[in-house]
């Protein structure tokens, strides 16, 4: 059985996959990560009839997100690992997210504010993740495509300037969270890597040039 | 025997350790990030956070390997979960918690500051409370009043800055580097207590401190050509001072003869050299325990182990000291 959990968002979301099906439960976080991802997976392992011995492998988000919830599912998955002695791997948030449309052309969005986004594209035309002006996307799609299906939580800003700036239909969608983490995996987009990959450098960094 | 696993990541040291009985300490590995805060001038949490996450793993299995035992023998997981910087400690308790839950073993949440007072049980197997236990670190100038292992009582704390924060600022003052402690206490080797410093005692019953009435009078005497180095003896000296005549007031009004001085500051010569003039037995932990450590941690969640005082897996992770 493999067990992935998200928490790189403000949903905080457990999955295990027994080689057939995906059970996903979730919870509403508030950013509380910290109080309800152990009790999370505790239950949903009881709930399912399994005990600790039948987790085979752990597979986490690493970002990018929330810092905070990053390292909080990283630090649990690594706790994990030495207690039970199995492989982690990690998936980008981004292409666990992309997992939550079947659309052609989806794009993970995860609001960054002031305009800044963490961001990719998936489907029939792709763009790398990275972490800049949401006006990079705005261009990337320009032109290209008569609609686009956005996903991730806060997004209401972006999707109403696609549609009133560019004149292309846009299809909100929220993320499956960790269900996308299995998805990635059984697509064979995960890493053995899975230190956090915040996709920006600390504030007290750049202003230093470090 | 007990044997524990204990983890400490509170601030910008990562640390573990395992500990037997409360007692005896069979490793505790403290990776510490100086190095790199020194380019800031101080801790930057998420840089501290940053650094947590990418090194626990390697510090929990050094702490493991050097401590002879194997994964399976440890009895329970005991983590620092407050006070603390957040971030920084959440990676502590998040690892913390899968750890224990993943042995089946108990997972104790530990009070950073009960943490520094139990470092005296490592060096000291005689010690014994009742005692009073004065925390000295850049984070804390508190006094605790001990009754029994792990059962404490705060009655006094500082009203600003905490003396290592002082000694901090004063060395940025002084254009010495971070943690200023150190470098204050070799300058002031060097110097002459020849400056008048406002000896800040407070209310006849307080217990608690104020440092930064001596810290501002250091700034404005900057520029009146001062000596450096008798700036650093002045100033630590009326700090030393102050702990001193504290520490008698304190005894005095607990009824007590037995002081455990613990944090960082506890290492400062000076400091030690001032208080073997008091007529009181003063316990101090071994240097290398006076730091953050996790072992610390370990000694002191021994005894929530011993009492069954366990947390759960919701347990979280608080910036403040819940006392």
């Amino acid at each position: 059985m493999i067990l992935a959990f998200d928490t790189t968002s403000s949903i905080c979301s457990v999955s295990i996959f027994d080689g057939e099906n995906i059970i996903t439960q979730r919870e509403e976080s508030g950013f509380k990560h910290s109080t309800l991802l152990m009790p999370l997976i505790d239950r949903i392992l009881q709930e399912n009839n399994y005990t600790l011995g039948d987790i085979e492998k752990v597979i986490v988000s690493n970002g990018p997100g929330s810092f905070t919830g990053i390292r909080i599912g990283v630090a649990t998955a690594l706790g994990f690992k030495k207690g039970l002695n199995v492989p982690l791997y990690s998936v980008n948030s981004l292409d666990m997210m992309s997992y939550s449309s079947d659309d052609d052309i989806r794009c993970s969005i995860i609001n960054a504010r002031r305009h800044s986004v963490y961001a990719a594209c998936y489907g029939k035309i792709t763009l790398d993740p990275f972490n800049d002006d949401f006006n990079v996307i705005k261009s990337f799609i320009d032109g290209k495509v008569e609609s686009v299906t956005f996903i991730g939580e806060n997004i209401s800003e972006f999707c109403e300037e696609i549609r009133k700036e560019l004149n292309i239909s846009v299809n909100a969608v929220k993320s499956i969270g960790s269900r996308g983490i299995i998805l990635s995996y059984l697509d064979g987009k995960f890493s053995d890597d899975i230190y956090p990959n915040y996709m920006r450098k600390t504030l007290a960094e750049m202003e230093r040039n470090l | 025997m007990t044997v524990l696993l204990a983890i400490e990541s509170s601030c910008d040291e990562c640390c573990a350790a395992v500990v037997k009985d409360g007692r005896e300490v069979l490793s505790n590995i403290v990776n510490s990030q100086i190095d790199i805060h020194k380019n800031f001038g101080g801790v930057v949490p998420e840089v501290a956070s940053r650094n947590h996450i990418t090194t626990i793993e390697s510090v929990v299995d050094r702490a493991i390997d050097e401590s002879g035992i194997s994964i399976e023998e440890i009895e329970g997981v005991c983590v620092t979960n407050r006070p603390g910087l957040i971030g920084s400690l959440l990676v502590g308790v998040s690892y913390a918690k899968s750890l224990a839950y993943s042995l089946g073993v108990p997972l104790i949440g530990v009070n950073h500051l009960d943490g520094h007072v139990a470092a005296n049980y490592l060096g000291n197997r005689e010690l014994e409370p009742p005692f009073i236990a004065l925390i000295l670190s850049g984070g804390h100038s508190h006094f605790y009043y001990t009754r029994d292992y792990g059962e404490y009582e705060r009655i006094g704390a500082t009203r600003d800055d905490a003396i290592g924060e002082a000694f901090d600022k004063v060395a940025r003052l002084l254009k010495l580097p971070y943690p200023g402690g150190p470098h204050v206490e070799k300058l002031a080797e060097k110097g002459k207590v020849s400056i008048d410093l406002p000896l800040v005692l407070l209310e006849d019953d307080s217990l608690d401190f104020s440092f930064s009435g001596i810290k501002s009078k250091v700034m404005q005497i900057m520029d009146k050509g001062y000596r450096p180095e008798d700036i650093a003896a002045s100033f630590q000296n009326t700090c030393f001072e102050i702990v001193a005549k504290k520490i008698e007031r304190a005894c005095k009004m607990q009824n007590i003869k037995k002081v455990v001085i613990a944090g960082g500051v506890a290492s400062n010569k000076v400091l030690r050299s001032r208080l073997r003039e008091l007529p009181l037995e003063i316990i101090y932990p071994d240097i290398s325990l006076c730091t953050d450590n996790a072992a610390m941690i370990g000694a002191a969640g021994y005894h929530l182990f011993k009492k069954k005082k366990y947390s759960d897996l919701s347990m979280n992770a608080f910036s403040y000291s819940s006392d």
